[in-house]
């Protein structure tokens, strides 16, 4: 071991108590602190995280890391902030202009800076940043980058002009869901020269498998089956907040011993944050909840998935599942699926996009200067998709009928694309083969053999799985007791 | 437990025909308007103020549907009116809810002191790395504040301990069991109010509402025992109420300087009507406001006459029975004046 190799494992020691680092990790640090561009993947859960903190704690000047979800980047930063190191933090749409202005002018006080792409847009950002010290720019999801991913995010195209403008720092771009394809796409749009370091994104220690059923009464059954069998922390998914909130409630009459909670984007923050807190801290058994809930989510024992709807596509079933299991041992993933489910995701394709009707009016809106009205009514993502979209277009285009017609077609392959990826997924569930080598395909030429069990089409039965981890509620109920539990 | 029906009929059995029915929703939430305020000492409504500042319009009106639906009120055009049917059982929470007086410190006081808690908990189990469940930064600025006034944090934990124990037994004991399942420390997250209501089978609302109450009749021993109390005394904010608008003190400080209304409305670019309304809301909470400069003691001896016999609140009605060159605004003035006379009446004896 040369002295470089002891320094690192020291660091990781000191600021993240652990002894050793995870497969991968300590190739990509090396990678970013020999300041070469570089594109990683990594699996979910594995830590990709560590892969740009522990740099930017070592290196001088400053981490900008770019991430696509507000709620993951407040977790992130309260995540770090708990554990001790202040110098982080987190600029996003939700922030009063007051408060941005605030932070801007201090923003010498931090060492990392999470942030939305849409906010490297602003020019009081760019500028203040151009004025300090920013030595890595880290790129996490960057799948977003390209067209070809599910989450494509059109303001992660214009990273490479921001990259450019603060004087080509060195970037770190990380996936747990970028095929070969997507990672040609990543550099080819970010155009650097960037080193690949590319690890199997497959999850050896969870175990796939699909239950269909006739009826939603049956999938009801089934559910409650399944979760008599495992005694262990469960996240349930759902599409729609109604539906989240009819199953706890149907969970916690059938299972009064256990802790049942729900969780969606409609709840109020600070009950969003104890749920989330209650979740950690293993008082709670079963959690119902959207995808609202999970990407912030890094509980360690996590034993089982459940899916009660169709996700959108392969590539958040991915995500989505991969919260399980971060600690290594087997964890299983179970998608229910009764025929017609994919109903649900292409309803909700359909509401993501603007519709011809939208479009005319936007445009319209835009060429009277009365944007207001038209953008309130809109959804996030309807309005990011045209605002990107119409922008770029009036570059080379100035006929209106002509933007219309390009955005209608922008729109329309969009559509196309999010609609195989639905079709994907069903053929994914209606499949014989083996679950894990067809999720996995698409990422690396070789998939792991599972570490436990593989997947339902290679014996394993998920009714005979059963896991009970023995977890007991002893939640003192008189005030005094709490009190002096908290204090004695 | 105080259950969010009872405090709506109340309310509206308060309001009945005189206010549009979202008038109690504007006093839940706590608007600084001078209509909303002169509402709270018009008819009594004080307690309420300000105690449901999140409340959302959906669900107040999901809450008038339903009891459009038990036909325990009618919808007027421009208000409504109670049944016979409508009942509630207030008891006595005026002297447990005081939205008045503490709507704007209470739930700030609230987070402090859960946030307090949270942290002398993890401090006394050694535990450095929490993710505070309070995300208001000049909250857990004021928090660090406390830890470094009180240097030996072994004595502050069980002074907290100590204090928050006494004050805790002088509320009712179910009070006191919904706010500490609400705390969190460093072994056990506090539970939402969702959550509390369903072990308690009670609506949220009922929750909320409970909360309150005791956050207020905790506030008010703790504000006047100040020095059994000095930790918990400390985050009662010192930005009490104020009980008129920013814009109305304004026109107030005119007022003082001697200047007449149309000069203020000029100085201020400001319509006549909202300097009017700024007039009323200064006589409605300002007791020893003089209204002689802008209603003789004539005209106010008549409008009072009228008050007495109509026995309603309406403008409309009151005015249609007085002369036509009294105007709306001498009678809302009256209106704030006599107010004020009844209550120290009702005081005195
Ligand atoms: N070297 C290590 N040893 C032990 N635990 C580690 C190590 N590195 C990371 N972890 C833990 O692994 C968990 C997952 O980390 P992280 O959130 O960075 O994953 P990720 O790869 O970004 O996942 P996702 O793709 O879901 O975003 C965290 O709880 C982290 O503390
Ligand atoms: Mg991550
Ligand atoms: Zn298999």
């Amino acid at each position: 071991m040369d002295k470089e190799t002891i320094k690192l494992e020291d660091q990781l020691k000191k600021h993240f108590g652990f002894s050793s680092f995870r497969e991968g990790q300590k190739e990509i640090i090396e990678s970013v602190l020999d300041n070469q561009h570089t594109l990683a993947t990594l699996p979910t859960g594995s830590g990709k995280s560590i892969c740009y903190q522990l740099p930017s704690l070592i290196v001088e000047g400053i981490t900008i890391v770019v991430s696509p979800l507000i709620s993951l980047m407040v977790d992130q930063v309260k995540l770090l902030r708990a554990q001790g190191y202040k110098r982080v933090t987190a600029l996003n749409s939700l922030l009063s202009y007051e408060q941005k202005s605030k932070l801007l002018s201090h923003l010498n006080r931090y060492r990392m800076i999470y942030c939305s792409p849409e906010m490297l847009q602003q020019e009081s950002f760019i500028n203040r940043l151009k004025q300090l010290n920013v030595l890595q720019f880290v790129i996490d999801e960057a799948h977003c980058i390209s067209q070809w991913g599910h989450e494509f995010r059109p303001d992660y195209l214009r990273l490479k002009d921001v990259i450019e403008t603060l004087g080509e720092p060195t970037v770190l771009a990380l996936s747990a869901t970028a095929t070969p394809k997507i990672q040609d796409d990543i550099v080819k749009q970010l155009s650097l020269n960037m080193r690949k370091i590319i690890y199997p994104m497959d999850r050896v220690n969870i175990t796939y498998s699909v239950l269909k059923s006739d009826n939603q009464i049956e999938k009801q059954e089934q559910i409650i089956h399944l979760l008599e069998q495992a005694k262990a922390p469960t996240m349930i998914y759902f599409s729609s907040r109604v539906m989240t909130e009819q199953l706890y409630g149907l969970l916690q009459q059938q299972f009064p011993e256990r802790k049942v909670a729900y969780y969606h984007g409609g709840m109020e923050q600070q009950d969003r944050l104890l749920i989330q807190q209650q979740f950690m801290h293993d008082q709670l058994d079963i959690i119902c909840c959207t995808s609202a809930f999970g990407m912030g989510v890094n509980k360690d024992n996590i034993r089982l998935i459940i899916h009660y709807h169709l996700p959108t596509n392969l590539e958040s079933f991915i995500q989505e599942t991969g919260r399980a299991g971060r600690d290594g041992k087997q964890s299983v993933s179970v998608l229910l699926y009764t025929k017609g489910d994919e109903t649900i995701p292409f309803q909700i394709i359909e509401s993501e996009l603007p519709d011809d009707s939208e479009i005319e009016r936007y445009l319209h809106a835009k060429q009277e200067g009365i944007n207001i009205d038209i953008e309130s009514e809109l959804s996030e993502t309807k309005l990011r998709f045209l605002n990107y979209h119409t922008h770029k277009l009036t570059q080379t285009l100035t006929q209106q009928s002509e933007i219309e017609e390009e955005l209608k077609s922008f729109r329309d392959h969009r559509k196309q694309l999010k609609i195989n990826s639905v079709i994907n997924l069903v053929r994914w569930v209606n499949a014989e083969d083996c679950r894990r080598a067809l999720l996995f395909q698409p990422y690396q030429e070789h998939v792991r053999p599972a570490l436990f069990d593989c997947c339902d089409h290679c014996g394993f039965n998920i009714h005979k799985w059963e896991i009970d981890l023995n977890i007991h509620h002893d939640y003192k109920q008189n005030w005094r007791n709490i009190l002096e539990e908290m204090f004695q | 437990m105080i259950h969010y029906q009872d405090v709506i009929s109340h309310m509206l059995y308060k309001l009945n025909g005189e206010r549009t029915i979202s008038s109690a929703f504007h006093i839940l939430r706590g608007k600084r308007s001078s209509q909303t305020l002169q509402d709270i000492h018009l008819f009594g409504l004080q307690p309420y103020y300000g105690i449901y500042p999140k409340l959302r319009s959906a669900t107040y009106h999901r809450w008038i549907d339903s009891f459009v639906s038990q036909n325990l009120i009618i919808i007027r055009d421009e208000s409504f009116e109670c049944t016979g049917k409508i009942h509630f059982q207030t008891g006595n929470l005026r002297d447990k809810i005081n939205g008045f007086k503490y709507h704007r410190v209470d739930l700030d006081w609230f987070s402090a002191i859960q946030l307090v808690c949270q942290t002398l908990s993890n401090i006394h189990k050694q535990n450095k790395h929490f993710i505070p469940v309070i995300d208001d930064v000049e909250i857990q600025y004021q928090v660090k504040q406390l830890m470094k006034k009180y240097r030996h944090h072994d004595q502050l934990v069980h002074l907290f301990h100590n204090e928050l124990k006494s004050v805790l037994e002088q509320i009712g004991e179910l009070e006191a069991e919904l706010m500490v399942q609400q705390f969190t420390g460093a072994n056990r997250i506090g539970l939402s109010k969702k959550q509390l209501a369903d072990d308690y089978q009670v609506y949220e609302e009922d929750i909320h509402l409970t909360t309150m109450s005791a956050i207020h009749q905790l506030i008010q021993i703790v504000e006047y025992n100040t020095e059994e109390y000095p930790i918990l005394n400390l985050f009662i904010s010192q930005k009490r109420h104020q009980s008129i608008t920013d814009s109305a003190e304004k026109t107030y400080r005119f007022l003082n300087n001697g200047l007449t209304l149309k000069e203020i409305e000029n100085i201020r670019q400001l319509r006549p009507s909202t300097i009017r309304d700024h007039v009323v809301e200064i006589a409605t909470q300002l007791e020893h406001f003089d209204i002689d400069s802008f209603v003789s003691k004539d005209i106010e001896e008549k409008i009072i006459r009228v008050i007495e016999k109509v026995e309603t609140r309406r403008l409309k009605v009151i005015k249609e029975q007085l002369d036509d060159h009294i105007s709306y605004f001498q009678i809302r003035l009256v209106l704030a004046k006599y107010n004020h006379s009844k209550v120290s009446v009702m005081a005195n004896g």
